[in-house]
């Protein structure tokens, strides 16, 4: 009975731990534009990206081609809050989890992270790369004629 | 005498001549295949990585030791020696599809000495955009974590769960080749399959295990991914006097087999649900032998993750349960108390509540604390070197990742 009690009151305290842990950390959360991230490629680009699990696939280093069989270079962004959003709403990844995530890949000789870009420099290299895919906010590409629409946005996510 | 993992950790180390002469056979391979590609248009690429921990750790019980296959241990003033590792990798990428991949692990050994251990040295060949090719030595994917067991960046415990791996061994790479074909579907598959072998030496004392044979199927659909994975390895062990003793040991009226040698059966599940920011990881691993010198045991876990902006708090629960625990009542004398001895060795079965946390610091750097509370089978020590009734580990851990 002794050993019941005690072995009650430790799951208790792990869960109360736990549970304390959650509670102070959600408080603390993230913010996120309205503007949705849409994925884009070079006007110039005939790349097939269908899905969002194939965008999804393809920026965890699951995958590297397009619907066409077309190796695909996948890009990704300097701007953190941008980056951040994308790897939330489009892989399930919070920042931490993110770089644990490619840690792993890296370790196990599986694949490398997609490169960090500026804005400017995005364009540049997708309209010098019609293989590049890569991820911006609706108004950034509204403002952007070098740039291709691949009809798949990403949407700010509850939670 | 003593058959248990611990045993062969402690008694047994890896050849030295062996990692040069693989390193040496993959270089002249990778050089020959470069050379055959010429070049492929693109400059060869060398990326060099390093991961790491420095845990302090310490427990409750005063006077007991909480030990590891390489026998490091914690006991109850703080120590860094059980959980502290770095690694360093090097990786070659010599074209698109080729590339050399070289990895080795620093730790602590059984005298608390410093060990390095090259735990990958091989080449993979990417054939085609489904189907790749590994040659060479890699830690051998046993189960969901194996080969990332030691980057413990890439996992939310400050250890990944003592119920199912081992915090160091030098069993855990062997020598051989892997394939992995990704199905053509909307869903992320892939079919794995591995041969390989392990062979270590010293003095007169011989451990192998041929051919490892394994086969994985791996899918993933959005949130939801799960493993499953079968692998079978013949086990050849020779020690001084091992033949006298399983001659004593098995006479017609023992009621069980031991024999050193045996065929082992790994079979792991291992299902991943995210949902962010949550996320739920189960992975569990059977282990069969076909005699009584080996254990036969389940071991699980279930871990609960919460992503916050830069802290994950985690929810941990293990168990392993050894099963061939039986009493031997048909031998006598001596042999009785070899064979009961063998049993009792194995009554490790133990659970244990972990609640922790993760502060990702920076890119390169984790903060992370760990409560382990440990209860154990009535009469099993679990991983300590006693039998108790409960322990409670405490654990602080910085990691880095470059």
């Amino acid at each position: 009975m002794a050993l019941y009690a005690t072995k009650h009151a430790k799951v208790k305290s792990a869960a109360w731990i736990f549970c304390w842990l959650v509670f102070g950390c959600s408080s603390s959360a993230h913010s996120e534009s309205l503007d949705p991230i849409v994925m884009v490629s070079s006007t110039n680009s005939n790349l097939k990206v269908t899905s969002h699990e194939h965008v999804r696939q393809l920026y965890l280093g699951l995958r590297r081609t397009d619907s066409n069989n077309l190796l695909v270079t996948q890009w990704s962004r300097k701007e953190q809050e941008i980056r951040e959003e994308f790897y939330r709403v489009c892989c399930n990844l919070g920042p931490v989890e993110f770089r644990a995530y490619w840690s792993k890949q890296v370790f196990t000789g599986a694949s490398r992270p997609p490169k960090a870009l500026s804005l400017d420099e995005l364009v540049m290299q997708l309209v010098d790369d019609p293989t590049s895919i890569g991820f911006v906010r609706r108004s950034e590409l509204n403002d952007e004629p070098r740039l291709r629409d691949l009809e798949l946005d990403f949407h700010p996510i509850d939670g | 005498m003593n058959f248990n993992r611990c045993s062969l950790g402690r008694t047994l180390s890896a050849n030295w001549f062996e990692p040069i002469r693989i390193s040496f056979t993959l270089f002249m391979m990778t050089a020959h295949a470069a050379h055959a590609a010429h070049a492929d248009d693109s400059a060869a690429d060398i990326h060099v990585n390093g991961f790491g921990n420095l845990t302090a750790a310490f427990h409750d019980q005063p006077g007991a030791r909480f030990i590891n296959n390489l026998g490091s241990f914690i006991d109850d003033q703080v120590g860094y020696h059980y959980d502290s590792k770095a690694g360093f990798q090097v990786n070659w990428v010599v074209n698109d599809r080729l590339n050399l991949v070289m990895q080795s692990l620093t730790a602590t050994d059984v005298q608390s000495s410093i060990d390095t251990d090259i735990k990958n040295l091989y080449l993979q060949y990417l054939v085609s955009d489904q189907l790749s090719l590994r040659v060479g030595r890699f830690i051998t994917p046993l189960y969901k974590f194996s080969e990332q067991q030691y980057v413990t960046f890439s996992q939310p415990w400050v250890r990944p769960p003592v119920e199912l791996y081992p915090s160091a061994s030098d069993f855990d790479f062997s020598d051989g080749v892997w394939l992995k074909y990704r199905l053509n579907s909307r869903q992320y598959t892939e079919w794995e399959f591995f041969v390989s072998q392990l062979r270590q030496d010293e003095s007169d004392i011989s451990f192998e295990a041929q051919p490892i044979l394994g086969t994985i199927l791996n899918r993933s659909d959005g949130a939801l991914a799960y493993r499953l994975m079968v692998a079978r390895a013949p086990i050849d062990f020779d020690l001084p006097g091992g033949d006298q003793l399983e001659a004593i040991l098995n006479v017609p009226s023992a009621e069980r087999r031991y024999y050193a040698d045996s065929i082992q059966w790994f079979y792991n599940v291992g299902i991943q649900y995210q949902h962010y920011p949550w996320s739920i990881v189960v992975d569990a691993i059977y282990q069969d032998t076909d005699n009584y010198v080996y254990a036969r045991s389940l071991s699980t876990n279930v871990t609960l993750s919460y992503q916050a902006e830069r802290v994950t708090p985690y929810l941990s629960w293990s168990n392993r349960h050894n099963y061939n625990l039986a009493e031997e009542n048909g031998l006598q004398g001596a042999a009785s108390l070899l064979a009961n001895q063998l049993i009792e060795n194995r009554k490790t079965n133990q659970t244990t509540l972990a609640v922790g946390a993760r502060w990702g610091i920076n890119e390169y750097f984790a903060l992370k604390a760990q409560l382990d509370f440990i209860e154990f089978t009535p009469g099993h020590r679990g991983d300590f070197d006693r039998v108790m009734d409960n322990a409670q580990v405490t654990s602080l851990s910085l990691e880095w990742f470059f």
